[in-house]
């Protein structure tokens, strides 16, 4: 969907480059706004009722995020996903998360227990696959700060921060094909709260890890399946 | 308006390229200590620059976290913050142990970089070079995820190696290179003999220190 222009919006000028940079954002990873579409500078500006420049901080941001590829004489374009960055991108975010399971484990407290529990009870139960879904791919991530907010490494934080991006616009894509498969999985996440809870780091660990390798599998077949989103190409794709 | 060269006649660019490439290095091997304040005119006549390239070297610097600047007071060197330099090697680590998994099996037999990054770095142990050391020491595993094209971990990787360069400058209570040497020699026989788990294994015998002295200030200041 293109960006038309509609109410202006009225903000304190120093909130509007966030807010660009947020909606943007916003847009590429729920794909609303497809890879490969234009973004002209003067259709964004006239959209959030800005000048150019915040809506130019905001694209060069969105493009250090791997999101946007600006070309300075021909504009700017919502990024294609690139199948190897995505596959990469897994690979760091695996090796980033199972490392903190397993080293947050001994840290973690009697609240965090309580917290893993109740996740476990709610969201890992549910057996419509798109519900839990969907569920997953928000209510996952409060799972997986229990262990990120204990270990207390914003440094980790910030690397998967600036990761992320990349497999949540992926995730968005195939969501509807990864269903299934998600449910299939679940057992490996009431397994790794299970083994965190009795204090089994290693057990854990390897229960998150091997959550990604198969995550990984079948998103990749799933990627592979839909070419019209996805530049094959090696390279970074900017 | 400030002209875009200077007397020198080279571009603006280049020459703010220069000064912060000279501060950066004399930051990260302490020779400017933390604290230490830094005046831009006197930067700009030591430096034979004006004072715009050297104002942008000093944000550029800002921005890693190497200079903090408030403005109409001071410009002045960060303090090092062993907490942050710890919580950046615990990350790299992480890097380091993927580049192995992704890096020994897409050598593929061809073990020239390593062997040769792998003599810098005894040398550097030998000459007790502790910038050398690190230095090679990244470029070890560097080597590694470039076998593998792994444009995403060399990106995570180069990321974090600003933080990573103060922990040049001496301080107390460091591994010394040739203990870690003891660790990195067994990672490359095992890399040598494509054995990508024992590798794997050595390597992370190594973190086994640093990561059990994380988790233990962790644990002291949730305790606190």
């Amino acid at each position: 969907m293109p960006l038309e222009p509609s109410k202006k919006a009225v903000m304190p000028r120093s909130f509007l480059r966030e807010h660009i940079y947020q909606e943007l954002r916003t847009r590429i990873l729920n794909g609303e706004l497809q890879p490969g579409e234009r973004l002209r500078l003067e259709d964004i500006a006239n959209y959030f009722g800005s000048s150019r420049f915040p809506a130019r901080d905001a694209l060069s941001r969105l493009a250090s995020d791997g999101l946007v590829i600006v070309k300075p004489q021909s504009g700017s374009t919502v990024a294609l996903i690139n199948v190897e960055e995505y596959e990469q991108t897994l690979d760091v975010l695996a090796a980033l998360f199972t490392m903190v399971v397993r080293e947050a484990v001994p840290l973690l407290t009697e609240e965090d227990r309580h917290a893993l529990s109740v996740y476990r009870t709610s969201v890992l139960a549910a057996t419509d696959p798109s519900a839990a879904a969907i569920a997953s791919g928000t209510a996952v991530a409060d799972l997986y700060d229990v262990f990120f907010n204990r270990y207390g490494n914003e440094v980790i934080v910030e690397a998967r921060d600036h990761l992320l991006p990349v497999a949540i616009r992926v995730y968005n894509f195939i969501i509807s094909d990864l269903s299934e498969q998600i449910i299939s999985q679940q057992h490996l996440l009431r397994d790794l709260v299970d083994q965190a809870n009795a204090g089994n780091a290693e057990g854990a660990a390897g229960a998150m890890a091997t959550y990604f390798a198969n995550f990984r599998a079948a998103a990749l077949t799933i990627v592979s399946s839909r070419p019209e989103l996805f530049n094959h190409a090696t390279g970074s794709g900017n | 308006m400030p002209s875009s060269t200077a007397p020198s006649g080279e571009p603006r660019a280049l020459l703010r390229d220069q000064v912060f490439q000279h501060l950066f290095n004399a930051i990260a091997t302490g020779a400017l200590a933390p604290g230490s304040h830094l005046n831009d005119a006197e930067l700009a006549s030591e430096l034979g620059a004006s004072k715009a390239p050297v104002r942008e070297a000093l944000q550029q610097l800002r921005e890693i976290g190497f200079v903090e600047i408030v403005p109409n007071r001071f410009t002045r060197v960060t303090e090092l913050n062993p907490s942050h330099l710890s919580k950046s090697i615990n990350t790299m680590w992480v890097y380091y142990e993927l580049a192995i998994r992704v890096g020994v099996p897409a050598l593929a037999g061809d073990f020239e970089v390593i062997e040769e990054v792998m003599a810098e770095m005894r040398e550097a142990t030998r000459s007790d070079d502790r910038p050398a050391f690190s230095a090679t020491m990244y470029y070890y595993f560097r080597a590694l995820a470039e076998a593998a094209n792994h444009g995403v971990l060399l990106r995570s990787m180069e990321r974090l190696t600003p933080h990573l360069q103060r922990t040049l400058a001496p301080r107390p209570g460091l591994i010394q290179p040739e203990q870690i040497m003891v660790y990195l020699e067994r990672v490359h026989e095992r890399a040598l003999a494509g054995d990508v788990d024992g590798a794997a294994a050595a390597f992370n015998e190594l973190a086994a220190t640093p990561r059990a002295n994380y988790i233990r200030s962790r644990t002291a200041s949730t305790e606190s």
